[in-house]
């Protein structure tokens, strides 16, 4: 059997159904040898028009199905071109196996042709990347990489297998049962102390809030969450990515937190006197400024995998480290031993102050342009309720952050760690590819759907059925606001012309294409275009002037939110 | 002053990838390295020892060893409190000299 041969096989056994990506001279060898399983249908390959959207494909199709989404690409600009797909995975730690051509072992290091260091290439942006040394280690390093992407955190993983690696042959193959690594999983500790000592903290305070992250997510806590926030009559906020754990229309479900966040929800979490966040690093995109969470004087508290979260930013008055679903229920059983929590009228009041006093800002009237928070609702209104979106980078995505309202566990995804500009497309392939029952939309923006928007060959190609509803306002808006609001108007570098035509575009491509000038249409067509099961792209005009709100200054405060365009007014 | 750590790693050596990660890991914390000794068995066990410090003053120290504990094929970092590094000596009889791609013995 060759060494090719051997990594397809070892791929399948790890369950590896799709593969997207793109072939050259160093991954070749893996190419003809799934050519049989391709056409027997046992794998699918996905034929990606850059690598870059070969590696945000493999990690929408992880967001999607919780598997490790499966990439290849060969050696020099192949690998190179991965990168910004690892990383991206990496920072929203999304498990993602590349498999990569290498030159051959005898020419590396001698600036050969299309070689590039892959393995100094990889480390920066993954949890790990190996090289293959001999055609026996391919089935080991295969299985570790499956275990180390999908355990602990989870993120991307490189297997750098020589292309002479490849060619071998090789008689008697020993396919390993188990891991021989020298990393370990994160442990779940259940400290009966720790337990109790939340469970009393929680009875006690008087204004707490769950904040809940991406960890929730990948453990499949959602229900432990609700349970808790039900049973506590807690108030629930999320981080940008948390978003996808929890209903929107949960009812003390407030939002999002955080920079671009909903101005309601960063103000619960300020003014809290207990915050337990569960899956959710303090990252400074959630909390701007530590001094100003600080000052607060409440009480901190995590449930997080990655016990070294804990040394970052704030320091937990209590941490426990482990599976949140674990601890979540030890915590559930433990407060129920203890009896109900006494109503807190006065917090849920202020809450419903909060969202109330908000309100008023967050859903400005038409002033000649659709607005974003009445396009969000028309998808929805027109979306199934387990509908998955996707997102590019920039205004359109702090709409959806703010006014998008996902429903389901697992169906909001958005490169929200790196802001990878032009992940919503590939990514959204990638999820329907995984979850061809769900309709899959990318909630894009011109400017991230022009990164990427050439796999919409792909997409017609590989009858990949996506819907691209792209806010079209010609400029790079969230770069363009900030030097609006907080750079004395000098406007520079932004601004596009008008090409291309998104219609022509999308049609030249295949794909169907609709233009729309009103909310009905919106629904009308993404309607059309569930029924009709094809790629579509719809373009919906906003006005360039439009704004990303809340917002704050550059390294400003929660408590500095900006919530109403102050060109326009000087009510903030 | 200058803070300073004496840590010692146990790894799993495959390659120098290894050195290279754990270089890179103090590297991204804005930290220095002062020196290190590695010694790498047959099996691949391994051991590192080295002298880390804060230059920048960012505070990063702490940080930046418990983010090394947990990465793939490092087993354990151990902070060593009161090590003195006695200086490595090595004794050789001729060398031939690299410099820019000319040798010279």
């Amino acid at each position: 059997m060759k060494g090719s041969e051997l990594l397809v096989k070892s791929m399948k056994r790890e369950g590896v159904k799709d593969l997207f990506g793109i072939p050259g001279l160093y991954n070749m060898p893996l190419y003809d040898s799934f050519i049989e399983d391709v056409e027997s249908g046992e794998l699918r390959h996905i034929l990606m028009r850059h690598e870059q959207a070969a590696a945000h494909a493999a990690d929408g199709y992880a967001r999607a199905t919780g598997r490790p989404g499966v990439l290849t690409a060969t050696a020099g600009p192949g690998v190179t071109n991965i990168v910004t797909g690892l990383i991206t995975a990496y920072q929203d730690s999304s498990p993602v196996v590349a498999i990569t051509g290498a030159v051959n072992r005898n020419a590396m290091g001698k600036l050969s042709f299309q070689e590039s260091d892959t393995l100094g290439v990889s480390f920066p942006v993954t949890k790990y990347a190996v090289e293959v040394k001999t055609i026996e280690e391919i089935p080991v390093w295969v299985k570790n990489a499956f275990y180390i992407a999908s355990t602990g955190r989870p993120g991307p993983v490189v297997v750098d297998v020589p292309r002479d690696v490849q060619m071998e042959d090789i008689e008697n193959v020993n396919y390993p049962e188990t891991t021989n690594l020298h990393y370990r999983s994160f442990q779940t500790v259940v400290d009966k102390d720790k337990v109790r000592q939340m469970a009393l903290n929680l009875m006690k305070a008087e204004k707490p809030v769950l904040l809940v992250g991406t960890g929730v997510v990948w453990a499949n806590a959602t229900d432990e969450v609700l349970k808790l926030s039900e049973f506590l009559g807690c108030p629930v906020v999320s981080t940008l990515p948390g978003k996808s754990a929890i209903p929107a229309d949960y009812p003390l479900y407030v939002g999002a937190m955080g920079y671009y966040g909903r101005a309601e929800a960063s103000m619960v979490a300020l003014e809290s006197d207990l915050l337990l966040a569960i899956g959710a690093r303090f990252s400074d995109r959630t909390f701007t400024s530590y001094d100003e969470m600080k000052d607060t004087k409440k009480i901190f508290m995590s449930i997080n995998l990655d016990p070294t979260d804990f040394s970052k930013g704030i320091k937990p008055d209590v941490s426990m480290a482990g599976n949140a679903r674990v601890l979540l229920q030890e915590l559930l059983n433990d407060l129920s031993v203890m009896g109900r929590k006494k109503a807190n009228y006065a917090w849920n009041r202020r809450i419903n102050e909060l969202k109330d006093y908000y309100s008023q800002y967050s859903h400005p009237p038409d002033d000649g342009y659709m607005r974003p928070w009445q396009i969000l609702k028309a998808l929805r209104e027109a979306l199934p309720r387990d509908a998955i979106m996707t997102t590019g980078v920039g205004q359109h995505q702090m709409w959806a952050e703010t006014h998008w309202e996902n429903l389901e566990p697992r169906s909001f995804f958005s490169s929200t760690g790196m802001g990878t500009m032009g992940f919503g497309l590939p990514s959204a392939m990638g999820a329907k590819v995984g979850r061809p029952d769900k309709v899959v939309v990318d909630y894009d923006g011109d400017g991230s759907f022009m990164m990427t928007g050439n796999n919409l060959a792909t997409a017609v190609d590989e009858h990949i059925p996506v819907i691209a509803v792209v806010n079209d306002n010609r400029t790079l808006g969230l770069v363009r606001q900030v030097q609006d609001m907080f750079q004395n108007k000098r406007i520079v570098g932004v601004d596009y012309g008008n090409s291309p035509n998104i219609m022509k575009y999308a049609e030249s491509f295949g794909a169907d294409a609709f233009e729309a000038h009103n909310y009905s249409d919106i629904m009308e067509y993404v309607r059309t275009a569930i029924r009709e099961n094809v790629p579509t792209v719809i373009r919906v005009p906003v006005d360039k002037e439009e704004l990303a709100l809340p917002t704050l200054p550059p390294g400003g405060k929660l408590s500095e939110v900006i919530v109403s365009d102050p060109r326009k007014n000087n009510k903030n | 002053m200058t803070q300073e750590r004496i840590i010692k790693i146990e790894a799993y050596y495959r390659d120098p990838g290894l050195v290279e990660r754990i270089a890179a890991n103090f590297r991204r914390f804005w930290l220095d390295i002062g020196w290190m000794h590695m010694e790498a068995e047959e099996n691949g066990t391994c051991s590192i020892y080295m002298s880390i410090y804060d230059r920048s003053k960012l505070g990063n120290l702490d940080l930046s060893i418990i983010t090394l504990s947990k990465m793939v094929d490092i087993d354990f970092v151990e902070e060593l409190e009161g090590a003195r590094y006695n200086k490595f000596e090595i004794e050789y009889n001729k060398s031939k000299k690299y410099e820019w791609g000319v040798v010279s013995e």
